[in-house]
C-alpha cells in the first residue's frame, strides 16, 4: 500500500534514526465511519502505518505476526502530524515503536514481524 | 449448517458507520462474554486486492467489546463511547484473511477497573483461528444531563 493510498502524507524520513514523520490526510479513508461527526483514526490504521514503515525499512515483503504490547494514550484526528520512531531489533523478531504528536506520546509498544517469501 | 441466530444491534449500540462497522450480527451475549459475526465491507480502506491484514480482526474484537458493554447503558437510555487503549500478547496466525471471509469474534471480560475494561479475545474465519490475545478499552463516562 502506498503512503497516499493509506491516507498518510510522508513529510520526512530518517531511517538511520528510525524516524518517519507523516501527516494524516484530512480526507484519509480511515476516518470514513469512524466516527460520524467525530473523526478518530482507528488504532488498526496506526498498525497500517507501522506495517508500511516496516516494509520500507526491511525491503521486500514483511508482515506483523504479533503484538506484544500496544498502548494508545491519545486519539489521532484529521491533519495531525505524527512522528513515528520504529526501532527494529537486530537479534530478534521484535520492533519497538512510539508515535508522538507535538511531543506528546500517542502510541507505543512492541510488535513482532517476519519477512515473507514469494516463491 | 447456516447459523441464523441474531440478537440484534440497536441503533446507537455502536458509533461506527460503514465502512468502519465490521460487526454484522450478535450471536450470543452473556453477562461477561459476547460472540458476534463480522465481515469487512468491500469499500473498506484496509482491503488490499482480495484480502485484509489479520490485525484488522482487532477492530472487530473491539467492536464486539463495545457491544458487550452496551445493554445496560442502552436500557438506561445512555450512550457511552469506548476507545481501544491497550493490546497485549496478541498473535496473528496468518498474515491476512479473505475479503469474503465471515469472521467470528469472541470477547470475554476478564477484569474491569473503573473505566478500564480488559478482555480476552479470539477471531476466527473459515480456515480457523486468525488471532488471539488481550485488549482493553476505556469507556468514557456518559455526560451528565443538561
Amino acid at each position: 500500500m502506498s503512503w497516499s493510498a493509506a491516507g498518510f502524507e510522508l513529510l520526512a524520513e530518517s531511517p538511520a534514526d528510525g524516524v518517519t514523520v507523516v501527516r494524516v490526510a484530512p480526507e484519509s479513508p480511515f476516518f470514513a465511519g469512524h466516527f460520524p461527526g467525530e473523526p478518530v483514526l482507528p488504532a488498526v490504521a496506526q498498525l497500517v502505518l507501522l506495517a508500511e514503515i516496516l516494509e520500507q525499512r526491511v525491503g521486500g515483503s514483511s508482515r506483523i505476526t504479533a503484538i506484544d504490547s500496544l498502548r494508545l494514550s491519545r486519539t489521532v484526528g484529521p491533519g495531525d502530524r505524527l512522528r513515528v520512531v520504529l526501532r527494529i531489533a537486530h537479534d530478534s523478531d521484535q520492533a519497538r515503536f512510539r508515535i508522538d504528536r507535538d511531543g506528546d506520546r500517542i502510541t507505543e509498544g512492541v510488535l513482532r514481524w517476519c519477512q515473507t517469501t514469494v516463491i | 449448517m447456516p447459523d441464523d441466530r441474531d440478537l440484534g444491534i440497536a441503533p446507537g449500540d455502536l458509533p461506527h458507520a460503514p465502512p468502519a462497522r465490521l460487526v454484522v450480527r450478535v450471536l450470543e451475549r452473556g453477562e461477561t462474554s459476547l460472540v458476534c459475526e463480522g465481515r469487512v465491507p468491500r469499500d473498506s480502506p484496509y482491503v488490499r486486492g482480495t484480502s485484509c491484514p489479520a490485525f484488522l480482526g482487532l477492530e472487530l474484537a473491539a467492536q464486539a467489546a463495545a457491544l458487550l458493554e452496551r445493554p445496560t447503558d442502552a436500557a438506561a437510555g445512555v450512550t457511552r463511547t469506548g476507545y481501544l487503549v491497550r493490546v497485549r500478547s496478541t498473535s496473528f496466525r496468518r498474515p491476512e484473511f479473505s475479503l469474503d471471509a465471515l469472521l467470528l469474534a469472541q470477547v470475554r471480560r476478564v477484569t474491569a477497573s473503573g473505566a478500564l475494561i480488559a478482555y480476552a479475545v479470539t477471531v476466527r474465519d473459515e480456515l480457523g483461528e486468525l488471532l488471539s490475545g488481550d485488549l482493553s478499552t476505556w469507556v468514557v463516562p456518559p455526560a451528565p444531563p443538561l
